[in-house]
């Protein structure tokens, strides 16, 4: 017989993979929490409440794997080194025409944004959780919630070039 | 009209409908002023999420998923052996233990790990260590005067606010324990309490430590304090 909630659950890996790279910006990293987070989910699933989005719950077991793992690491004398990623090149928006290279070069902007403000843009931006399921998954006030929102985007469109004023 | 950016982040993302939206949609129509700062959070919320989309790294492999499959056919539903906090989250449930640990909640400073403990003597929360516990950066570790390794793994703060601790102490070739506790006025008082891997050579495995993350995703635990952070509370 299937199984709902594992199927349900299967059909949600490409979001968790998605954010676990958000977090750990390492492919193989990224594989491990999404396994663990599964393990995890289905460990604990009579703890989820059907009346709540089962993404939002994922994403929390996720975020809380992930910090787990900074914590293990730190114990054991390695860092997992956040602020490694160089910084993007300038992106020239105007002669820019390869939509794949501006995308690229979107991603090596998000990926130079502190993980707390990371975090919170994918969440609400890239899976379109609302302020207050964000404020539940990363257990922070929705204030913080909005104030981290708000200057991940302002630093995201100035290393785009978009400033808000001139417009395109 | 005055719109401030709060009101035009929320929104362009969606958190803000009905009448209200549609007016607000119209200031910015009017105002090109208003549309370019709605602009900036309109389009990074579009570009974060066909970037997002288009990442070629976020492919799931067909091996994570059937490796996730199997895992759902092998991982069983937990059993609660875990005894809740007295401040734990009101949703919060027990969860799994591997076998092979003991495990002890909410006691105060000196006890013992029951059943499953071998050690006898040398409590987690000695006199010593609740000293350590004091001056210690997270990162650092020392030998205690009876002979056991103690490291400080983290510091976090507890859904209360209270300065909490990660830390281990492992006698040499013996048992070790993972240990959570919190500082309340001049006292320490230990909130979690784990056995773990009996080689003090090596960190338990991450798997093992199941209980130690559902302690974590129960006590409304804030993020791993910064070392700035965390100086703050050291003494």
């Amino acid at each position: 017989m299937q199984d709902s909630f594992v199927e349900d659950i299967v059909a949600l890996l490409p979001n968790l993979k998605r954010f676990a790279l958000s977090l750990c910006r390492k492919p193989d990293i990224a594989e491990d929490l999404v396994q663990i987070t599964a393990e995890r989910a289905f460990r604990a699933r009579h703890q989820f409440d059907p009346a709540t989005r089962l993404e939002a719950w994922l994403f929390r077991i996720l975020r809380n794997a992930w910090i787990d793992m900074l914590r293990r690491d730190r114990t054991r004398g390695e860092t997992v080194d956040i602020h490694d990623t160089p910084q993007p090149d300038p992106v020239d928006s105007a002669a820019q025409t390869d939509d794949r290279l501006m995308l690229q070069s979107v991603r090596a902007a998000m990926e130079t944004l502190p993980e707390d403000q990371r975090a919170v843009l994918h969440l609400v931006c890239v899976e379109g959780l609302s302020y207050a399921e964000t404020s539940q998954t990363l257990g922070i006030p929705q204030g913080t919630v909005m104030s981290r929102l708000s200057r991940a985007r302002r630093a995201l469109g100035e290393k785009v070039g978009i400033n808000g004023r001139a417009g395109r | 009209m005055d719109i401030d950016d709060d009101t035009l982040m929320a929104l362009a993302d969606g958190e803000i409908d009905g009448d209200e939206a549609a007016r607000l949609h119209a200031a910015i129509k009017s105002d090109p002023a208003l549309a370019d700062r709605y602009a900036l959070y309109a389009q990074t919320a579009d570009l974060a999420r066909q970037a997002s989309l288009a990442d070629p790294e976020a492919a799931v492999s067909p091996d994570l998923e059937a490796r996730i499959r199997a895992l759902a056919a092998t991982t069983p539903p937990a059993a609660g052996n875990v005894v809740p906090l007295r401040r734990a989250a009101p949703r919060w449930q027990p969860m799994a233990l591997a076998a092979s640990l003991a495990l002890v909640v909410g006691l105060s400073a000196g006890m013992f790990l029951a059943p499953g403990a071998p050690e006898t003597g040398a409590p987690l929360l000695s006199a010593a260590v609740q000293e350590r516990l004091n001056t210690l950066p997270s990162g650092a570790g020392i030998t205690l005067a009876d002979g056991r390794r103690m490291n400080v793994v983290a510091s976090f703060t507890d859904g209360a606010g209270a300065f909490c601790r990660e830390y281990e102490t492992a006698a040499v070739g013996g048992q070790g324990h993972v240990g959570i506790a919190c500082r309340d006025g001049a006292d320490w008082s230990l909130r979690f309490a784990v056995a773990t891997a009996s080689q003090a050579t090596g960190y338990a495995p991450a798997s093992s430590l199941d209980a130690l993350d559902a302690f974590y995703a129960g006590a409304g635990a804030s993020e791993p304090l910064s070392e700035e952070a965390e100086r703050a509370f050291l003494k």
